[in-house]
Order: C-alpha cells, then sequence, then structure tokens
C-alpha cells in the first residue's frame, strides 16, 4: 500500500473528527463570549441617561431580550446562533450579521494587502540575509525585522500618519474615502509579519544551507541560485507557510482591531471596537462568532493542505 | 526625430493632466462652502427622537428642529413656533407654530404632526433613551393647523426647556420605521449620502424656510475618527476643519481650539449618612482641601474655570452667579478635619475611568489633595459599567464618590438638583428634607422669579452643608482648521448653520 492510498483513506475519518473538534471550538468560543460579555456591565446601565428611573431600565430591558434569568437567555442563544440568527444589534437597530458581513471586506482587503506586502518583502529580506550571515545585509534586516516586531503597532501608526499625512501630506491620514486610503493601514498591518517571516525564513535557511543535501548539491556543481532558490528554499518554506497561516489568523484577531481603529478603518476590528464602547452584546457576540469561526475555517482548510503537500503527516 | 518630441509633448501633456485631475480633487476638498467635520464615534441612527448621543445629534440636529432654542449663551426663544408657550392652566400649555413650514419631503409641518412627534417621544414603546428629559409630558393635541396643546403630568414650569430639546419629526417617516436611515425634518440641511462605516453627508436645504439663518456652509461631510491622535493628524494634515474632543495638551499644535466652560461639570458626591462624612466639617474641609484653580489650569491646560459652588453653569436656569466657592485654604480644612476627630483617619473615595477626559488624573489629584490635608484615602479606580452599577443599586456606595462630569441639556435645574441635591436622587446621599422640598416647591413653581429664589435658597443650603465637592466648569474642546469659524453654544450643540467658512 503506498503511502497516498494511506492518506487518502485516512482522510474522512480525519476530516470528521476535525469537524467535530471545530464545532466544540466555536461552541467554546461563543460561551466564552456570552459569559465575559455580561460579566462586564448591564448594557441597560449604559444606555440609558445615569438619572433614568427603574421603569425605564426595565422597559429597555425587556425589549433587548435582558430581562429573563442569565441561563435562559443563554439557552436562547445558543439557539439562535445554531440558526445563524444573531439578533439585531442594539446599537445600529438591524442584524448584526448585516454589519459583520458589510464590514468584512474592509477588514480581509487589510488583512490580505498586509499578508501580500510581508511576503513580498519579508520573503527576499530573509534570503538575503540568510546568505549572507553576519555581514550588513543580514544585520539590515536583522534590524528592520526587529523594529517591525517591537513597535507597538498603535505607536507606529500614529507615527506613519504624521510622517506621510501630516509632514508630507501625500496620503490620507485616515479613513477608507479617498484613493491611497489603505496605504497606510497595511503598512502598519504588515510590519511586525514581516519582521516575523523574515526571520523565521532566514534561520530556516540557514538550517537548511547548512545540511548534508545541499553540500552534495554543491559538490555536484549545481548552480548556487538554483540550490537555493529550488532546493533549500522548499523545504524552509513549510515552516514559513505554516507562519503565514497564522500570521493571517492573528492580523484577523487582533492586530486589525488596532489597526483600525487607529486609522478609521471600517472593518471588523473596527467594529468590535465600537460595540464594545456602545455596550452592544448582540453585535460583539456576531463578531467574535465570526472571526472565531472565520479561523476554524482557515485552520481547517491549512491541515488538509499540509495533509496533501506533505505526505509524511498523514502517515 | 520627429516623433521623439511628440512623445515628450503627450508624456508631459499627462502629467500635466494627471497633475490638474489631483489638484481638480484637492480643491474640491477645500472648496470654500465644503467642510469635513471628524467625530469620535458614528451615529448608530438617524432618528432623533431614539438615541441619546453626542455624534447622533451632532448630525441630527441639523436635519430637525424644534419648537424652541437657545441662542448662543443659553436663552430661550422660539423657532418653529411663533412665541414662548402660553399657560393656560396648571397642566396645559399651548404653542403657536408658524404657518407654511414643511419637511423636507414637502409634507406639512403642522400642529397634527408637531403633536404626533410629542406623543411618540413619550410613549414608552419608542424606548427613547431620551424619555428621562420629557417625563414632564403628558400627551399633545392639535387644537388647529397652527396650535398645539401640551397637557403635562402636574406643573412642569420646565416645560419650554423641554421643548426646545424635543424634536419635531415627520409623522410618515416616523409611522414606517424608515426615519433612522432617511430622516425627514424640517432643517437647514438634509441627508445626501450615509456610507456606512465611511462617512455622511449633509447639504443645505434648498426650500429651508429660514435660509438668512444659514451660514456658508454648503456641504458638510461627518467623519468618524475614534482615536484622538488620528483626529488630531487628520486636522493638521488639513483632511478635517472640525475635530470634537481635543485633549488639553493637544490644543497647542491645532490652528484653533475653542471650548464652552459649563458644557461638562466635574464633581465629587459626598454621602452625609455614612461614615466620615456625617459631618458637615468634614465635607466642608473636602472643599477647601482641594484647589480647584490648580486643576483647571493644570489638568485642563485653562479649558475650564472654578465653579460657583454649584453644579450648575451659567446660562441655565436656576443658576446664581452670587453663590462663593469654597477658596482653597488647606490649613482650613486641616483645622476643620481635627474639630470633627476625622484627622488621620481613612476615607472612602469611588471614581471612573476612562469615560470622560482625565477622570483618573483628576480622581488622583484630589485623593492627593484630601492626603495633604491629613486624610488617609482609600482610593479605588471603577471600570464605567461598575460605576454605573454601584450608583444604580446602592445611590452614593461610599463616603465620596467622583462624577467627572455632569451635563444637563435641558438647561434647567430640575434635573440636576433632582438627581445630585435631593434626597432620593439617584446620587445625593443626604436626609435634607428642606433642601428636598425647596426643590420639589420650584418643580411647581410657575412664576419664574419665585422659582429662581427657591432655586438659590436650595443652592445656598447644597453649598454650605457640602453635599458635593464643587470643583469645576469644564467643557468639550473642538479644533478648527484655519478656514472655518465656530463658537460654543451653552447647550453644546455643533449646529453648522453657525459655522462661518472664511476662504
Amino acid at each position: 500500500m503506498s503511502p497516498t492510498d494511506r492518506a487518502a483513506r485516512g482522510l474522512p475519518r480525519f476530516l470528521m473528527a476535525r469537524v467535530l473538534q471545530d464545532l466544540l471550538v466555536v461552541v467554546g468560543v461563543t460561551t466564552i463570549v456570552f459569559i465575559v460579555t455580561r460579566l462586564v456591565g448591564d448594557p441597560v446601565q449604559a444606555m440609558l441617561p445615569v438619572d433614568a428611573s427603574a421603569q425605564d431600565r426595565a422597559v429597555l430591558a425587556q425589549a433587548l431580550g435582558m430581562d429573563g434569568p442569565i441561563w435562559l437567555q443563554y439557552l436562547h442563544y445558543l439557539r439562535d446562533i445554531a440558526l445563524f440568527d444573531f439578533g439585531n444589534s442594539i446599537w445600529q437597530a438591524r442584524p448584526a450579521m448585516d454589519i459583520v458581513l458589510e464590514r468584512l471586506p474592509g477588514t480581509l482587503t487589510l488583512c490580505a494587502g498586509a499578508l501580500g506586502l510581508a511576503v513580498l518583502v519579508g520573503v527576499p529580506l530573509g534570503i538575503v540575509a540568510a546568505l549572507r550571515p553576519g555581514q550588513w545585509a543580514d544585520r539590515i534586516s536583522v534590524v528592520l525585522s526587529l523594529s517591525g516586531l517591537s513597535l507597538p503597532q498603535f505607536w507606529l501608526g500614529l507615527l506613519l500618519i504624521l510622517l506621510f499625512a501630516v509632514t508630507l501630506n501625500w496620503l490620507p491620514s485616515s479613513g477608507a474615502d479617498a484613493p491611497g486610503s489603505a496605504v497606510l493601514p497595511i503598512l502598519t498591518l504588515a510590519l511586525p509579519a514581516l519582521g516575523r517571516i523574515a526571520m523565521m525564513l532566514r534561520s530556516a535557511l540557514i538550517d537548511e544551507l547548512n545540511s548534508l543535501y545541499v553540500r552534495t548539491a554543491r559538490a555536484k556543481g549545481l548552480r548556487s541560485s538554483r540550490i537555493v532558490l529550488v532546493h533549500a528554499l522548499r523545504n524552509a518554506a513549510v515552516p514559513t507557510v505554516a507562519l503565514l497561516g497564522w500570521e493571517f489568523a492573528a492580523m484577523l484577531a487582533g492586530h486589525t482591531v488596532v489597526v483600525e481603529t487607529v486609522f478609521a478603518w471600517p472593518g471588523l476590528g473596527q467594529t468590535a471596537v465600537q460595540a464594545i464602547e456602545r455596550q452592544d452584546l448582540v453585535l460583539l457576540q456576531a463578531v467574535v462568532f465570526f472571526i472565531a469561526f472565520l479561523i476554524v475555517i482557515l485552520n481547517f482548510c491549512l491541515d488538509i493542505v499540509y495533509r496533501l503537500l506533505d505526505r509524511r503527516i498523514a502517515v | 526625430m520627429s516623433t521623439c518630441p511628440g512623445v515628450l509633448m503627450r508624456l508631459t501633456k499627462s502629467l500635466v493632466l494627471s497633475a490638474s485631475i489631483l489638484g481638480a480633487v484637492h480643491a474640491g476638498a477645500v472648496h470654500a462652502a465644503d467642510i469635513t467635520l471628524a467625530l469620535g464615534t458614528e451615529p448608530s441612527t438617524l432618528d432623533p427622537q431614539t438615541a441619546q448621543d453626542g455624534s447622533e445629534r451632532a448630525v441630527s440636529r441639523n436635519i430637525f428642529e424644534t419648537l424652541l432654542t437657545r441662542t448662543a449663551q443659553g436663552e430661550l426663544v422660539p423657532h418653529l413656533a411663533t412665541a414662548l408657550p402660553k399657560q393656560l392652566d396648571g397642566t396645559t400649555w399651548e404653542v403657536k407654530l408658524r404657518p407654511d413650514l414643511k419637511f423636507s419631503d414637502g409634507k406639512p409641518l403642522d400642529a397634527a404632526a408637531v403633536a404626533a412627534s410629542i406623543n411618540r417621544i413619550v410613549d414608552p414603546k419608542t424606548a427613547s433613551r431620551q424619555r428621562p428629559f420629557f417625563l414632564g409630558i403628558k400627551q399633545a393635541e392639535a387644537v388647529d393647523a397652527t396650535t398645539v396643546r401640551v397637557q403635562t403630568n402636574g406643573a412642569d414650569p420646565a416645560l419650554p426647556a423641554r421643548l426646545s430639546w424635543l424634536t419635531i419629526v415627520s409623522p410618515g417617516a416616523a409611522a414606517d420605521g424608515s426615519l433612522g436611515q432617511k430622516p425627514v425634518g424640517s432643517g437647514p440641511y438634509v441627508l445626501t449620502e450615509w456610507s456606512k462605516g465611511n462617512r455622511i453627508v449633509l447639504s443645505k436645504n434648498p426650500n429651508y424656510w429660514n435660509p438668512q439663518a444659514v451660514g456658508n456652509v454648503d456641504r458638510a461631510t461627518y467623519r468618524f475618527v475614534a482615536e484622538p491622535g488620528t483626529r488630531l493628524s487628520g486636522l493638521r494634515a488639513g483632511d478635517f476643519d472640525f475635530i470634537t474632543n481635543v485633549l488639553p495638551e493637544d490644543t497647542k499644535r491645532v490652528a484653533k481650539a475653542v471650548t464652552l466652560k459649563g458644557t461638562d461639570l466635574p464633581f465629587v458626591s459626598l454621602n452625609a449618612l455614612k461614615g466620615l462624612t456625617t459631618d458637615v466639617r468634614v465635607r466642608q474641609a473636602l472643599n477647601y482641601a482641594v484647589d480647584k484653580e490648580a486643576l483647571a489650569k493644570d489638568l485642563y491646560g485653562g479649558y475650564a474655570s472654578v465653579a460657583r459652588g454649584q453644579l450648575l453653569a451659567p446660562g441655565w436656569f436656576g443658576y446664581d452667579a452670587a453663590i462663593e466657592p469654597y477658596p482653597y485654604d488647606p490649613k482650613r480644612a486641616t483645622e476643620l478635619l481635627k474639630a470633627a476627630g476625622a484627622y488621620g483617619k481613612s476615607i472612602d473615595l469611588y471614581a471612573p475611568s476612562g469615560r470622560w477626559l482625565k477622570d483618573k488624573e483628576l480622581a488622583e489629584t484630589i485623593a492627593a489633595y484630601w492626603e495633604a490635608a491629613g486624610l488617609k484615602v482609600n482610593f479605588r479606580v471603577l471600570a464605567w459599567a461598575e460605576y454605573l452599577d454601584a450608583l444604580n443599586k446602592n445611590r452614593v456606595p461610599t463616603e465620596a464618590q467622583i462624577s467627572s462630569s455632569h451635563s444637563n441639556q435641558l438647561l434647567d435645574a430640575d434635573r440636576t438638583l433632582s438627581a445630585y441635591y435631593a434626597e432620593g436622587g439617584v446620587a445625593a446621599a443626604n436626609d435634607n428634607a428642606e433642601l428636598k422640598g425647596l426643590i420639589e416647591q420650584a418643580r411647581q413653581e410657575a412664576d419664574p422669579a419665585k422659582r429662581q429664589a427657591l432655586y438659590s435658597k436650595a443652592l445656598k443650603i447644597g453649598r454650605d452643608q457640602a453635599y458635593l465637592v464643587f470643583l469645576l466648569e469644564g467643557g468639550e474642546i473642538f479644533g478648527l482648521s484655519k478656514r472655518v469659524d465656530f463658537a460654543p453654544r451653552v447647550d453644546g450643540l455643533i449646529p453648522l448653520k453657525d459655522f462661518r467658512v472664511t476662504d
């Protein structure tokens, strides 16, 4: 029996197990969100003026469906999610999922742009650094990567605005209206990822270049560019591709929250912050559920891709 | 050889063309009659009757109008009405409307539409977050095309003030639920575009009934920028002409910064029923111990001034300029604490954090002043939700609780004093029957002079009994670009018609 057959036979069972696991993850995340959002406070109080009467609060609580016992609210919540009904946003008084889907392209634009930029710059940087470890090119790329990694994104974003919008007046300072609006948020989002990708590729490539098969290839007289770009890079790419999946998830579930808020970019991250500020539990639950759902799907696809690419994982 | 100049020419032409297109885009953005305003948040709805939030008001109050309005200094004047409301008997008021008013959809703004608007906002089913402002109103009815009668629950001398805050909406749009997204009002501006998450664009209402009152802003684009640093940068980069909530320390970096002291009043509620603060000498000491002028100057960069020993601001009904603030007198504070046997004892102080401008810093500074006077301060910072919870469940749960901001858009003492002075109010903790009596009497008093006298008396008691630590008259700071002029108003509204573009 060839390894390919074995992998193909194992796939359905693997898929079943993964789907079950992922369902558990989604239910777990939604439950945590439910508990945490109810721990932070009563949205009804936050929405009314401080001197509102108890009767006004009761009326609003009933209108929001937040008047029953907490376990009953939870059961209703789970039932609604199972039906893919996330309810109406308290803040905007329209279906929360509509808002999420409306904001999704904005966030995906930023993530895709940033990931593309990080790969386009990070990969050559990593290769150059690995080829001449300790030399000036390596040092420059290490400094660049480390600064990308260690600058807090909100601060980096504000600095970029100061330079490119206020001082040079080349790009819009915020928003998604004008052409070029996406440049600064993408740059801000890309820099730390770029640093991590360059560093990861650099160390993986250095390992590969020191390995026996590379020495053999050199002894055979293969061209250096072919050894690096075809043989070593392909092997060094495996952990880097895994990192890319992680970067995408981290952008989606965290970094866009900061970057979209700093740049007033209408995406999911900004929506999450607004939902928290407006105590809009319904919208917050929908955003978190959707992001969790996306990441679960992303991981699921990545797992399948790995199994198909590298058959050792299937055994 | 002959093609070479041709190519060059074409290249130059296209460069010039693209430069001029870029230039045109740029010129469009700074055209004299267009302005861009950056708000901290996006309105949830443009229905002016349901939400209670500043960014919704900033936009919708240009589309909708009220029967009465206020001058920039706070004086009530008729607007859609021809005169101030006339009181017919204890609980009935009559308002006369201007004739021939129209909503922007062409429907008449008549007495029936006004009565429908009033009845809609007081209807619990509307679930208006502004309902606490209008609890005094029972219902309204149209007598004829331009006459509306309003019934109040008991005497309600603040009714004119309430009507200055009650927006008149098109009954048709209100009934079919489209008002929030497609607002229909009678105001000087109409909604042109709402791109959710990006911008709201208003343009001049060509059929406005009072065009000479409107400035030279033709089109206003509202953008929503939560991060103060980004708003500031946008103003400095020329992307915005107006930004909200400038931090005091940033005011030097904007072309113009304006504020109106009195739209935000920080103070400390003291609990006269619990712990050390049951002793009036301790409460007075807590007032003497705080250097209000230093707070205004150092913490708020001079964009605040010392409150006149009351929780009201100039321009509000009931405000009494004759009341003296407690001077900063740390020695007197220490003496009073010693006389009351409180010197060296500990006091609880709760404060919210992250909600209002400098709330945490304010609380820390006050705690430091009290420590300097000879108290040990158990200082606890509460998250906003926790703070509201404490407020709603326990009134004033501790000896001292900071509220970094009080604002009262009705500009009438009743709401403020009922909540923060009178026994039973949300953040009042005393058992002073005389004070409560005065406030209740004033609520029923129709004669403005007599009503003012009652409030002056109540404010004097509040000051002398030191039920609060009176701090500052502060206000939100707005940043303006060089080409725009705007003077803040006592009621905190930001009407586009008051803007002047100078270039």
